[in-house]
């Protein structure tokens, strides 16, 4: 019998289906071995049938999407958080720093084009206080992100997955896949604000461009790096910054770089607390990254103490 | 009292979305309104970035349409730089993008909207789905794959990543493609341009007996695009107000949208409209159709051809069903735009001007797959976002959107079936493929419903569901 799939999109992108799609040929050989039950974009919904695995892309936002978590941990066998929207928060993420007034008074009144003092009122449902990644909200059984996970990983995750085992997924960094070479540079300035260097097969860091590939759990085959892009690390972070606590992305990327060109540890994590909405876009809204002792988010980005 | 009656809900749109019907005291239509129910407020998490990071965050916006969010904020950044971008650059970034629109039109013709007009109007909802589409016609499925992964590995190629691009860099592109990949990408083109000569048949065939049972839904609003010069144009141009014959009412650049543009928060939404300014405000459609009504001129022989017999055989008003038939001519050209740059235009030369971040305001637009699409960001001294604004298709298409459900409403209410009522909306909503992730720079899960009310007293509720 073929093993039943069920599928949600909460508050993402609808990037993480996409993906599924750019299975391109194999997702026929997917189709073959899988039964999707319910797929939003793919297919109409079915509420929530019984399923062997569900799949969520996307955090929680609303009232709305906290429901739609919990109804699909109750119909499915093995939840995967699927993006790292699910699993960190993602790009949605981001909105953990704001009040909800604060995003409306932006989104409705700020803007050129906006006319300033209009609200959405009536059947809207009610936001969340924050933004929430799935599993803090249900038990998830499996956690595959990526932003999002290049079909490479989805296709041998979900394999596993289908057959009852634990994916046997990489837990090495973007920089284990990356062509450049690291090379030590010292005198090498920190360029701030680059995503791109002269050299194309030296490593980012040695040229004084913030690439976040050493901080970076590989989802994704390390893509950017290889076509000129620092990675701005969309798969989240490494494992060893989830579990350890006195580990975090900025001084773990001030002391390779220290290593690396010289510069000083104090400029770089200077530079990454103010700039911390580029530099933890993605993973903010997790408790790894925000309870961490030393992580000051919400300060650093101007919004005050915690 | 309230009857629920339950079908299955709408989710082949991006986002979700619920409708509804406004009655008067004789049970006339008097209006309908779609409504979407998520935020995620980019122009707030935008404030702070680095603006060179917009093309690639902004890209996050939407999984759909994610190179056109990338395009539109390099564009942007390039415009306020005043920053020339080499030929080859700029060939390079249309290669990628026409990839994006195959990928995107495919993707809708197919997947999103395409099924209920192969599967036909009278079929089960269980039906009207892509696997269905490849039990009941595989080999029209798989050619329908084939184009949209032939257009997604243009993006993978040269954009590094399918979903979520990222060799757009201010100034240029960060890498090129090799000798091979663009001989494979040629390849690949050229195969895409003999698919979609056959989809287009297939296609037309679907199209005439869809309208043959449904009258068409005529909208009367003036066409808003992208046109360089009265030529169909994705990434440069100025914007253009056309009406029913494609005469310019209104024609100005980029940088002056907000002169142009207005926005209105509707009611029980997230998402707000876009109209254009004027001593009377006035709605415009966006998309397709809109793009070819006001460019007289497709430059590609194949798809001039698609574009005559469209504009041949279509009303001078807008009908719903139009995006259809404009998606196809679209597809075409950008089949063919591939297949010239990755067979030779590219010449070898350089593929970026250096740059630097500064303080300034940053106003570009692109033609994203479902309409026009405007990024307008402000940075401080330190190259960091101070304010940020997002103008896109599926918030200038929403009164077109509200107007074509109420008129398939108007239609379907009388002949006293729910099913059909329901399809009919479905419809309607799904030929302008409207993008809610995009629209309330959100995405999220609502099934769609409809509630109709009479007087402002909510009479009764439908909900689709299956099994």
């Amino acid at each position: 019998m073929k093993a039943r799939v069920s599928t949600e999109w909460l508050s993402g992108c609808s990037g993480c289906h996409i993906a599924i799609v750019d299975l391109h040929e194999k997702l026929l050989n997917l189709v073959d071995e899988i039964e999707f039950v319910r797929a939003p974009i793919l297919m109409d919904e079915k509420g929530y049938p019984d399923a062997d695995v569900g799949i969520i892309e996307g955090a929680i936002r609303s009232d709305h999407d906290r429901r739609a978590a919990e109804k699909m941990r109750a119909s499915v066998k093995t939840l995967v958080a699927f993006g790292t929207c699910a699993v960190y928060g993602g790009p949605s993420g981001v909105g953990w720093l704001h009040s909800k007034d604060s995003v409306f008074a932006t989104v409705y009144d700020q803007g050129p084009t906006n006319s300033a003092g209009e609200r959405p009122g009536g059947a809207v449902p009610a936001l969340e206080k924050s933004v929430t990644p799935i599993g803090e909200v249900v038990t998830v059984d499996f956690f595959l992100p990526g932003c999002p996970p290049s079909p490479y990983f989805i296709a041998a995750g979900l394999r596993r997955i289908l057959s009852g085992e634990a994916p046997e997924l990489t837990d090495k960094t973007v920089c284990a896949d990356c062509r450049r070479k690291m090379v030590k540079r010292p005198g090498t300035p920190l360029r701030t604000g680059a995503i791109t260097a002269a050299e194309d097969d030296v490593c980012l860091l040695s040229q004084g461009v913030i690439c976040m590939g050493s901080v970076t759990l590989n989802r994704c085959l390390a893509p950017c790096p290889a076509r000129g892009v620092a990675c701005t690390g969309c798969n989240g972070p490494r494992p060893e910054i989830v579990r350890e606590p006195h580990l975090d992305i900025r001084t773990t990327i001030a002391k390779n770089m220290h290593f690396l060109c010289g510069i000083d540890p104090a400029e770089v994590k200077g530079y990454l607390e103010r700039d911390a909405k580029t530099y933890y876009s993605y993973a903010m809204a997790s408790p790894v990254i925000y309870k961490k002792p030393t992580v000051e988010l919400r300060e650093w980005a101007g919004e005050g103490k915690a | 009292m309230t009857r629920t009656i339950t079908i299955d809900p709408v989710t082949r749109i991006e986002g979700h979305a619920k409708i509804s019907l406004n009655l008067d005291a004789a049970g006339q239509v008097t209006s309908a309104h779609l409504q979407v129910f998520e935020i995620r407020g980019f122009e707030k998490l935008l404030q702070r970035m680095e603006l060179f990071k917009m093309p690639l965050i902004t890209a996050r916006i939407c999984g759909i349409c994610p190179a056109a969010h990338h395009l539109a904020a390099v564009t942007a950044i390039e415009n306020g730089l005043g920053v020339e971008v080499p030929k080859d650059a700029r060939l390079l970034r249309e290669l990628l993008y026409m990839g994006h629109i195959l990928h995107s039109h495919a993707l809708s013709a197919f997947v999103l909207a395409g099924p209920d007009l192969m599967a036909g109007p009278g079929a089960k909802a269980a039906d009207r789905n892509v696997f269905a589409l490849l039990r009941v016609e595989p080999e029209l499925a798989k050619k329908v794959l084939r184009l949209r992964s032939a257009g997604q590995r243009a993006v993978e190629i040269v954009g590094a990543r399918g979903v979520h691009p990222v060799t757009a860099v201010p100034g240029g592109m960060a890498a090129r493609p090799s000798a091979d990949e663009l001989r494979g990408l040629a390849t690949a083109a050229a195969q895409s341009i003999e698919i979609i000569e056959e989809l287009a048949a297939v296609l037309h065939e679907k199209v005439q007996a869809f309208a043959a049972l449904h009258e068409p839904l005529l909208l009367p609003f003036p066409a808003l695009g992208l046109s360089k010069g009265g030529e169909l144009s994705f990434l440069e141009g100025d914007l253009v107000v056309a009406d029913e014959e494609g005469a310019a009412l209104r024609t100005f650049s980029p940088a002056a949208y907000a002169e142009n543009f207005i926005e209105h928060v509707m009611p029980d939404s997230f998402m707000k409209c876009v109209r254009l300014r004027g001593t009377i405000e006035t709605a415009a459609f966006v998309g397709p159709p809109a793009r070819l009504r006001v460019n007289a001129k497709v430059a590609t022989p194949k798809a001039t051809v698609l574009r005559d017999a469209f504009q041949a055989g279509r009303q001078s008003r807008l009908a719903a069903l139009d995006y259809v038939g404009a998606r196809t001519v679209e597809m075409m050209f950008a089949a063919e735009r591939m297949a010239m740059i990755a067979g030779g235009e590219l010449a070898g030369g350089p593929i970026h001007t250096a740059c630097e971040p500064r303080e300034g305001r940053f106003i570009g637009a692109v033609e994203a797959p479902r309409g026009i699409l405007i990024h307008d960001f402000t940075a401080d001294a330190d190259g960091r976002i101070t304010a940020a604004n997002l103008i896109v298709a599926t918030q200038a298409n929403y009164d077109a959107i509200d107007q074509a459900i109420a008129s398939a409403a108007r239609r379907s209410l009388p002949q006293n079936n729910d099913e059909l009522l329901m399809s009919n909306l479905e419809f309607a909503v799904r030929c302008f493929d409207p993008c809610l992730s995009c629209a309330t720079h959100t995405a999220g899960r609502m099934p769609m419903e409809v509630i109709i009310s009479r007087c402002g007293v909510v009479e009764r509720a439908l909900v689709r569901r299956v099994g």
